[in-house]
């Protein structure tokens, strides 16, 4: 890739938005997956893909 | 499919090709961002800036697909009743909402440099942008209403519904005269482009698919869990 070419300012700018926009999306699903595990620990639940013998805790 | 329908079977199986997936990902935008920004050849003409259509393409065509498998799974979820079909349609739309407003802004950046402008009211444009408010509109439904069943059923009218748009951003530049170029791989006799530039392309699509088939399935697994815990919460407000 010629750096000096013109224009070379929307390109650059179109990858930093695709990668950007990626990350933003995989950071959220990372994020929001944790914090659901987290709200079925704190009510004893289990993880719906915790094996069949981890069953929920009742109180 | 149905072996899907029990959570404990679909974590299971998404937990063994989550690791595979996100390495096929990593592994397929190292070599496709390699082949887009340092092997592959500056256009004759657009110089440097042809570079953008290997991040706008991928993303263009993902927005039309995602939007295809939302109606596919929506159809699913009424005729077959399937439960995972409505929650696989609904986590799949912000991603096709994502990609669709990366196809219209990567190409409002490469309009501005080639046609002079960054915005036109042609067919394409427009109907592109017509299915960012579908996947808007999508998202809104889903958030308008309490009760899951309801949001489902309207959500489901509005996926099945907004495809016939589908094939108008497909064929859009064959109806109408547009400043947008006719379509120059999926076309008759094969694609037009060369195949420096076809192979580049043809790899963004695939890590820009598997980043999307690998997501998904982060964001279906979140929803379940979602879904258990608001069975819960309705539970603890019965017995009150």
């Amino acid at each position: 890739m010629d750096l000096s070419a013109p224009h070379l300012g929307f390109v650059l700018l179109s990858y930093g938005l695709f990668a950007a926009v990626l990350l933003a999306v995989l950071c959220y699903a990372i994020w929001n997956g944790r914090k659901l595990k987290q709200e079925l620990q704190n009510r004893n639940l289990s993880d719906p893909g915790a094996r069949p013998g981890g069953a929920d805790k009742k109180p | 499919m149905q072996v899907l329908a029990n959570p404990h079977r679909f974590f299971s199986i998404s937990n063994r090709i989550l690791p595979f997936g996100w390495v096929a990902t990593a592994l397929a935008f190292a070599y496709g961002l390699y082949l887009a920004l340092v092997a592959s050849p500056a256009d004759y003409q657009q110089g440097e800036t042809v570079r953008i259509m290997y991040v706008h393409v991928p993303s263009a065509t993902l927005a039309l697909f995602i939007y295809v498998f939302m109606a596919i799974a929506s159809a699913m979820a009424l005729i077959f009743r399937h439960p995972l079909a409505d929650s696989a349609a609904k986590v799949a739309a912000p991603l096709g909402a994502g990609f669709c407003f990366l196809a219209l802004a990567t190409g409002s950046l490469w309009g501005k440099p080639m046609w002079g402008t960054w915005w036109v009211w042609d067919a394409r444009l427009t109907s592109m942008f017509v299915l960012m408010l579908l996947y808007l509109g999508y998202m809104a439904v889903w958030r308008a209403f309490d009760d899951p069943q309801r949001a489902a059923s309207l959500a489901r009218i509005v996926a099945l519904v907004g495809v016939i748009n589908i094939p108008i951003v497909k064929f859009s530049v064959d109806w109408w005269n547009t400043l947008h170029q006719p379509a120059s791989i999926l076309r008759k006799g094969g694609p037009a482009i060369d195949a420096s530039i076809l192979w580049p392309l043809a790899m963004m699509f695939v890590a820009s698919g598997l980043f999307f088939f690998c997501t998904h399935l982060m964001l279906l697994k979140n929803e379940v869990r979602a879904r258990k815990l608001r069975a819960e919460k309705l539970k603890t407000m019965d017995t009150r």
